[in-house]
């Protein structure tokens, strides 16, 4: 069991700021998933947790008492890499068993954890197994199952699923949020595909340059992202982005689309939005947050053509033209216009977002 | 007219058959979508066409010439590999101009020049002509080498996988831009990928491949309404879609189908034949995440499920449902917290199910055919 | 003691032995370096004394070795002549000739079992095997061979030998740097439109010439260093090595003065040609080339 406090953290490599003023508070028992692209310093950040690295400056506490001076061997940590490290030359038991042999427990101790282990990922019947055999996936289980078997107080788990194939990593998701739960540990899960994080975890830390960006549950990263790289790396379908001139007009507050042939969106309803200076934005929506409605609709926001439309099975992709802009619209597999017919989009008022230059989202 | 056709090709490496009696035709200015899980031959496919494997049996035609056994280099296809293969020692103008350069008769440093700025223009990487392949993006080096595939006038272009190692939202991206591209260069276009939104996107018409062999060769609407197959109906649809073992049983002369739980009756005629042949061995009902209903949206259903576990994704949310030992999954609006282990009245929208028989072979797709009716409760023992 | 003082110790310890290691290695370099130098009387003074740097600095034993001028004589002694520079150039011919041949005939051999799976499963180690064996054990049925093709002693005749001896290290060496290279770079380029030759010379060698460049760079050591085949196979047209070998005198024994300027000298080429190639030494051309 362990909480873990990461405390104003700086790491630096020779010049390059791997991660900056970083702090987190990851509660005990709780499934984190460290998010970004490759090089944002989410590797960095879990090889700091896990002793593996030292931070420049800051303090690393778990349940209160600094680690930063304890080595890796006495913190008590699992691991679970990308490439699975195991001895190619022992069975599936002996790989499992490895932990806690080498620390010296009893043989009937050990037996009984390998098979309460086994059972929870269910690969009894492959113990006696050389793991040469057997396929990626069973042996991305057993690389779990050896990081579990010495019952540590933090599990890190760096990109475990990237080298499965797509089918089961979706089984293997369902699978380890089962086990987090089971087991009740620390779970730290380091991933650029936002969609493992988004199904996995309760909070996510996004990283984009060594710096958080956003720390928060899943749908709060996607409702509300705090700026426009993580409205931009969250979602399976890119935001829509439209630059827009704001104004305080007789008519309430009002948006000038500067790409979309100057037509106007009306926020005046927006309360949210009152008191924003005049000047130049990002408007952004989600195409999971509009719809297409018709050109003359009183809720119409921005008029254009339709230039694509992607049948993807359960939903479709309707893609407008707004002069040179191009949006996207999720909508029912029922809803198929024709190339080049005039539409409407509307996106949801409560839905969008509205970012300044530095890329901030307003509140 | 170039179009491709592959006759009956065959093509074994040692033990494994990576094509097994494979027949298709591609038509002119087609896009076509080969999908498949890893290892089921749609590279080797590709590169039977393209010439850089020689089928083992079988022909293949581009634009009714066979081609069998010619080089890659006479055969007047452009192929955009998997993992790129940019010449790394060359500019992104001399990766474009390799392929004019070996051109027979070679065209003029003019006339390549210009060639270049066009396909480079077309695939907006103007400013990069004189960087090399290690100081781009990826997304830039994926346009490279579309370009450079693109830059000699072929009548038929491969793509494998191009965008298997790009990012998820380039990549949703970058599709949009492939179907654009094809809309402007009216050529036929063969596209191999394991990603089904991505053929699913792209395709005129999809061809499932698995093991070496054809599953189904259809539009996209129609794989999706009318799998030929289970393995097709598997491998279209994220998360894939539920497969539930039935008992084909017969009472007073009703033919239904029969598990722990539930009961399917109402079975339309055309389906009474085969089903009756399925008796021993039973069927599996097929029933899509998304027309798995929960809560509310579950109506007045009798069936209830334990909730095992739930995935937010952002715009919906998949939650696993255990019914009678197996799991289900539902794709569902998000806004409602469904909690592990809370029990949850269930529907299904048989509109859209299929009934697959005992090899795999669909018996029936609903498709918008709403006369199946679920009935809940365990079955009377008899 | 505390552990500071302890780790202060291990750092003192870890100096000294790195001291002595470069003194053993660069000793010799600095013997030959000095001696280069010294005029007759300081080779090896019968009284004892010991030399560290040339009490008269002198370029005389270059004079002599490369017979470029009159030394005017030793203390009055008349030398037999010395002249290096043939045996230089039959080096130079004879190493240069045997890497080309080595590189040429090595470079297309990896490529082809690297690319199209050449001699099957046990003839690409069955090249290596060659390596494993020291060239003296074959060098009399050579001698004899040459002998009567009337390569006895002959310039070409070495090169033949160098290149043969080198081949399979080349063979190895390239084999690992085409290795590295995608597959696909090469289909790209035939369905670019290139000959099978042309994919080689066209799109692989470019992208294997810092291989390429380092390999020249060993094999040609290995050939100029040679000096038990070029002893066996050689009679009047000795090799740089070889006549470095015989420098010696009636009155004064070995002549370590033009020795050590004629070692000196041979240290040069391999030494010139490192500079020049030096920036394909570091490798990762690669890079960029395939997705990762």
């Amino acid at each position: 069991m362990a909480q873990i406090e990461l405390d104003r953290i700086d790491k630096l490599f020779g010049k390059v700021e791997a991660v900056v003023d970083l702090s987190l508070d990851i509660p005990d028992g709780s499934f984190v998933a460290l998010l970004g692209p490759s090089g944002c310093g989410k590797t960095t950040t879990m090889n700091m947790i896990a002793g593996l690295e030292v931070p420049s400056t800051g303090e690393i506490r778990m349940n209160g008492a600094s680690v930063v001076d304890v080595p890796i061997g006495k913190r008590n940590v699992g691991f679970v890499f990308q490439n699975y490290a195991i001895f190619t030359k022992l069975t599936a038991y002996e790989n499992i068993a490895y932990g806690l042999r080498v620390r010296k427990m009893p043989a009937a101790e050990v037996d009984a954890a390998v098979h309460r282990v086994a059972k929870l990922l269910d690969i009894e019947p492959l113990l006696g197994r050389g793991v040469r055999g057997l396929s990626v996936n069973d042996l991305q289980k057993v690389a779990i199952g050896r990081s579990m078997i010495v019952n540590p107080d933090v599990f890190l788990l760096d990109e475990p699923f990237s080298n499965l194939d797509a089918g089961f990593r979706a089984f293997m998701r369902t699978e380890l949020k089962r086990l987090q739960r089971e087991l009740g540990q620390t779970m730290i899960y380091v991933t650029h595909d936002q969609l493992e994080a988004m199904s996995m975890a309760e909070h996510i830390a996004i990283l984009d340059r060594g710096r958080l960006q956003q720390w928060g549950t899943p749908e709060e990263v996607f409702d509300s992202p705090s700026n426009l790289f993580v409205g931009g790396f969250v979602g399976s379908n890119p935001m829509n982005l439209i630059d827009v001139g704001l104004q305080h007009s007789g008519f309430g507050l009002v948006a000038r689309a500067v790409d979309g042939g100057h037509q106007l969106i009306a926020l005046a309803a927006e309360r949210r939005f009152a008191t924003t200076n005049d000047g130049l934005y990002k408007l952004g929506f989600r195409p999971e947050h509009a719809r297409l409605v018709s050109p003359e609709d009183d809720a119409v926001d921005l008029r254009g053509t339709v230039s694509l439309l992607e049948e993807l099975g359960p939903r479709n992709i309707v893609h407008v033209g707004v002069d040179n802009l191009s949006l996207r619209v999720v909508v029912l597999p029922s809803v198929r216009p024709t190339m080049g017919e005039r539409v409407g989009v509307a996106f949801e008022r409560t839905k969008f977002h509205l970012f300044d230059d530095s890329g901030l989202a307003l509140i | 007219m170039t179009d491709v056709r592959l006759d009956h090709v065959s093509k074994r490496f040692g033990s494994i058959q990576a094509l097994d009696d494979v027949s298709l035709h591609v038509a002119h200015q087609e896009f076509f979508c080969v999908l498949g899980p890893p290892g089921a031959g749609k590279t080797t496919l590709l590169r039977s066409i393209i010439g850089l494997e020689h089928p083992d049996a079988g022909t293949v035609e581009i634009g009714g010439h066979d081609v069998t056994g010619s080089e890659p280099g006479k055969r007047s296809v452009g192929i955009v590999f998997q993992n790129l293969a940019l010449y790394p020692d060359k500019t992104v103008a001399k990766n474009l101009g390799f392929p004019l350069r070996q051109q027979s008769p070679r065209p003029s440093a003019a006339e390549r020049d210009a060639r270049v700025r066009e396909i480079a223009r077309l695939l907006r990487i103007e400013p990069l002509l004189n960087r090399r392949p290690a100081h781009l993006s990826g997304g830039e080096r994926q346009r490279v080498a579309i370009g450079r595939a693109l830059v000699r006038l072929h009548d038929v272009y491969l793509f494998d996988e191009p965008l298997s190692a790009l990012d998820a939202l380039l990549r949703v991206e970058m599709r949009a831009e492939l179907k654009h591209l094809q809309r402007n260069l009216e050529k036929t276009l063969i596209y191999v990928t394991h990603d089904h939104v991505e053929a699913m996107s792209l395709a005129d018409r999809i061809c499932v491949l698995a093991g070496g062999r054809v599953q189904q060769v259809t539009s996209p609407q129609e794989i999706y309404r009318r799998p030929a197959n289970k393995l097709v109906a598997w491998t279209i649809g994220s998360p894939p879609i539920n497969l539930i073992e039935m008992n084909v049983v017969e009472n007073d002369g009703q033919l239904s189908l029969d598990h722990a739980e539930i009961r399917i009756g109402s079975l339309p005629d055309g389906t009474l034949d085969p089903l009756r042949a399925l008796m021993g061995s039973g069927a599996t009902l097929g029933v899509r995440p998304e027309a798995v209903m929960l809560g509310r949206d579950a109506g007045d259903s009798r069936l209830a499920c334990r909730v095992i576990a739930v995935e937010p994704l952002g715009p919906e949310t998949i939650v696993d449902l255990e019914l009678h030992g197996q799991v289900i999954k539902a794709l569902t609006p998000p806004g409602v917290a469904y909690r592990p282990d809370e029990r949850l009245p269930v529907a299904f929208d048989l509109g859209t199910a299929h009934i697959f028989g005992g090899d795999g072979a669909t018996v029936y797709s609903a498709d918008g055919d709403q006369s199946l009716v679920l009935h809940v409760g365990a079955p009377p023992n008899e | 003691m505390s552990s500071r003082n302890v780790s202060r110790l291990i750092v003192c310890a870890r100096v000294l032995a790195v001291a002595l290691f470069l003194v053993i290695l660069l000793f010799p370099i600095f013997w030959t370096t000095t001696m280069a130098f010294k005029p007759a009387e300081e080779w090896a003074p019968t009284d004892g004394t010991t030399y560290w740097l040339p009490e008269d600095w002198t370029l005389s034993n270059f004079i002599r070795v490369l017979n470029i001028g009159d030394t005017g004589g030793f203390g009055g002694i008349i030398e037999a002549p010395l002249d290096a520079t043939p045996s230089i150039i039959r080096s130079l011919i004879a190493g240069i000739g045997g890497t080309l041949l080595a590189l040429v005939c090595g470079t297309l051999t990896a490529y082809g079992i690297s690319r199209h799976r050449a001699g099957g499963r046990h003839h690409p180690f069955s090249i290596l095997q060659m390596r494993m064996f020291p060239p003296i054990a074959v060098i009399v049925p050579i001698l004899f061979l040459w002998t009567y093709l009337q390569l006895f002693d002959t310039v070409h005749g070495l090169a033949l030998v160098y290149g043969a001896v080198t081949f399979p290290f080349v063979v190895w060496l390239m084999l690992s740097f085409f290795d590295e290279i995608p597959r696909e770079i090469g289909e790209a380029a035939r369905v670019d439109g290139c000959s099978r030759m042309g994919v080689f010379v066209k799109a692989i060698l470019p992208l294997a010439r810092n291989g390429l460049a380092t390999t020249a760079l060993f094999v040609f050591i290995l050939n100029w260093s040679d000096f038990i085949i070029a002893l066996s196979l050689t009679d009047a047209n000795k090799t740089a090595p070889v006549f470095l070998n015989e420098i010696t005198s009636a009155s004064t024994g070995r002549e370590f003065g033009p020795q050590a300027a004629l070692g000196l000298i041979l240290m040069l080429p391999p030494l010139v040609l490192a500079v020049f190639i030096q920036k394909h030494l570091v490798r990762g051309m690669t890079f960029g080339a395939i997705k990762r």
